[in-house]
């Protein structure tokens, strides 16, 4: 399986990068320290960060108002700083809409500038439009650690950036890759994925983790385990590679009929069975929106 | 009197059949494509406005005195063919390509009209799509615009109008004139808006923007006084296997459309706040029949893709 299960791995990497590991549950929301400044909190199948510092504190993705609400506690609680900056990682309102409940610190809220077409006319009053929008690089010192959000083009919907915890050498990749694996999308319907600008988002990301030689990444979703090995960066480009000479293949060989559907019965399934959630339904629906992706080019 | 009224009765007929004339065949291929339905047509709507349909997809075309606005040239084979059978139907020159969006399929090809010296035309962020992600089969656009934008070739003219995103982030409402007819590409195709649609995924879909962009429409072809929607594929009638060609319909179509798109949007949003789970809602919905009488030609497994679709968007706002 080229999903590897990187728990006790993942436990080891915390011993060896001298991280502490604590567990805190508080309500519904879970907290759990990477570092001295760095802090996963998980709710509602997604989880966000928080980044403190003595003066400032941001968190990234507030998720809801509860959320929130359990955030300013557990700040309060901790003798942290109260949030000063809001990061939204993309436009997805089941990832931000707890903005509103750190309106007394009057937090910058930042966002990438794509995300500005979902936020115009917003028609979900629970999300805080951004004070800042950003296009390619925003950087936010708070002394103790400086968070470096880069923009790599349409991904995962159209504004989805990648933070980078400088001093703790760490990524945030809020979705498409998973730190226990490459594997399948958990939504074959792919609703979100941008086929045409995805390899060049995996190939600016890699080049980010090479240049700043960064090991390890925090994903956004609840379900995965705290940190991930960053060459799993690399393996998840190669499945959607894959999966898009499979499409190709299937063009060329006549195998996509008027629904563009295609008879993956007729087709070599070997090297995509191996990674992790493979069925064969998702295939089918995976490998629909790519051969419309090279019908439309979009 | 009962003269007069049986006129009135024929005219409205008229605007309630999207103008109902007669659609003059002007060539067509010899290879079938699906029974009686050959692999490709082309049809007079008037003096200024043909349409070329190429195996499921359709562009129009305008001649006017001054020249020939071509749209959407489709692929290289169907622009090669359309430009032969232009020479026999007119000596103006090819002088615009316009395009509706910037999905490859309808936009490849253009290559045989840009040799002639036509200026493309197309809504800007159609290029930067391109740009993004470049064809070698697409001509690049000489000429974009943000909002509006009037090709004049004399007496025949191609309006475009841009209503926000809604399939792809470029896509344009043309409007004919002086014939006053509506083709909205991918959508909207007569003779029914509430026909199952193709692509359930809404892939490349702005849902969020679906019903103002076709309410903007509608309200186009109020204010014009739009005769007619044509179509930009084949489509059905009453049910998938019976397939028309579906040229032209009735403006009523656009608004089909819209109910369409709102029907699913409500059916998804009342199983979410009835607390159904969201990986739930597409069975619920089909185990309930929601939209089963309504939607023609209802699909089971491209509903369920819908309503996955869907209970994302409204759970996101994408």
């Amino acid at each position: 399986m080229l999903r590897i299960r990187f728990n006790s791995f993942s436990l080891l990497v915390y011993i060896g990068l001298g991280l502490s590991f604590n567990l805190v549950y508080a309500n519904s929301t879970s907290f759990e320290e990477v570092n001295g400044q760095v802090v996963i909190f998980k709710n509602l199948q997604q989880q966000g960060l928080i980044i403190t510092g003595e003066q400032r504190s941001v968190v990234i993705d507030p998720i809801n108002q509860d959320t929130a609400q359990e955030i300013k506690s557990y700040l309060s609680s901790n003798n942290k700083s109260e949030i000063t900056d809001i990061v939204y990682s993309h436009s997805h309102w089941d990832r931000i809409t707890g903005g509103k409940i750190f309106g007394a610190s009057n937090p910058n809220i930042i966002a990438q500038k794509n995300c500005g077409l979902y936020f115009s006319g917003i028609q979900n009053k629970k999300v805080v439009d951004p004070t800042v929008y950003f296009d390619q690089i925003y950087e936010i010192n708070i002394g103790e650690e400086i968070i470096k959000l880069h923009y790599f083009g349409p991904s995962h919907g159209e504004c989805m950036l990648v933070a980078e915890l400088e001093k703790s050498k760490l990524l945030f990749i809020p979705d498409l890759i998973s730190t226990q694996g490459a594997s399948f999308p958990t939504d074959p319907t792919l609703p979100f994925l941008r086929p045409s600008t995805l390899n060049a988002f995996f190939d600016s990301l890699i080049e980010l983790i090479t240049s700043k030689q960064i090991d390890y990444f925090i994903s956004g979703h609840e379900t995965d385990i705290a940190l991930g090995p960053t060459e799993i960066v690399s393996q998840q480009k190669i499945f959607w590679e894959l999966i898009q000479d499979m499409a190709i293949t299937a063009e060329e060989e006549g195998l996509v009929d008027l629904n563009n559907f295609i008879a993956i019965e007729k087709m070599d399934l070997e090297g995509i069975k191996q990674y992790e959630n493979y069925n064969e339904g998702d295939l089918v629906n995976i490998l629909r929106r790519y051969t419309s992706f090279l019908n439309m080019g979009r | 009197m009962i003269k007069k009224i049986l006129v009135l009765v024929f005219i409205s007929l008229q605007f309630a059949c999207g103008g109902n004339q007669d659609l003059i065949q002007v060539a067509e291929s010899d290879r079938p494509l699906f029974g009686k339905i050959k692999f490709w047509e082309i049809e007079q709507l008037s003096d200024q406005l043909y349409a070329f349909r190429y195996t499921f997809y359709r562009n129009i075309i305008l001649i006017g005195d001054d020249g020939i606005i071509v749209t959407d040239p489709l692929t290289p084979e169907a622009a090669s063919i359309l430009n032969d059978e232009l020479k026999k139907i007119s000596d103006k020159p090819i002088k615009y390509v316009a395009y509706s969006h910037s999905h490859w399929d309808h936009v490849s090809g253009g290559q045989v009209f840009k040799d002639q010296g036509a200026t493309f035309v197309a809504h800007q962020q159609c290029l930067q799509n391109w740009l993004e992600n470049p064809s070698n089969n697409v001509v690049k656009p000489d000429q974009v615009f943000a909002n509006e934008y009037t090709i004049d070739v004399g007496n025949s003219a191609l309006e475009m109008y841009y209503f926000g995103p809604s399939h792809d982030n470029c896509r344009v409402v043309f409007l004919t004139q002086p014939d006053r007819y509506i083709f909205i590409a991918d959508d909207a195709n007569p003779p029914n808006g509430m026909n199952m649609i193709y692509g359930a995924g809404l892939a490349d879909t702005y849902i969020f923007n679906l019903v103002p962009f076709f309410k903007e429409a509608e309200s186009l072809a109020r204010k014009k006084r739009a005769r007619g929607v044509i179509g930009s594929h084949m489509s059905f009638e009453n049910e998938p296997m019976n397939l028309v060609t579906g040229t032209v319909g009735s403006v009523k179509v656009i608004k089909e459309q819209r109910k369409f798109y709102e029907l699913v949007i409500k059916e998804v949003k009342r199983a979410i706040d009835q607390g159904i789970a969201p990986d739930l809602i597409p069975e619920y919905l089909i185990e309930k029949g929601a939209l089963r009488e309504r939607i023609i030609g209802f699909d089971e497994d491209k509903m369920r893709v819908l309503y996955r679709r869907m209970t994302n968007y409204l759970l996101t706002g994408e």
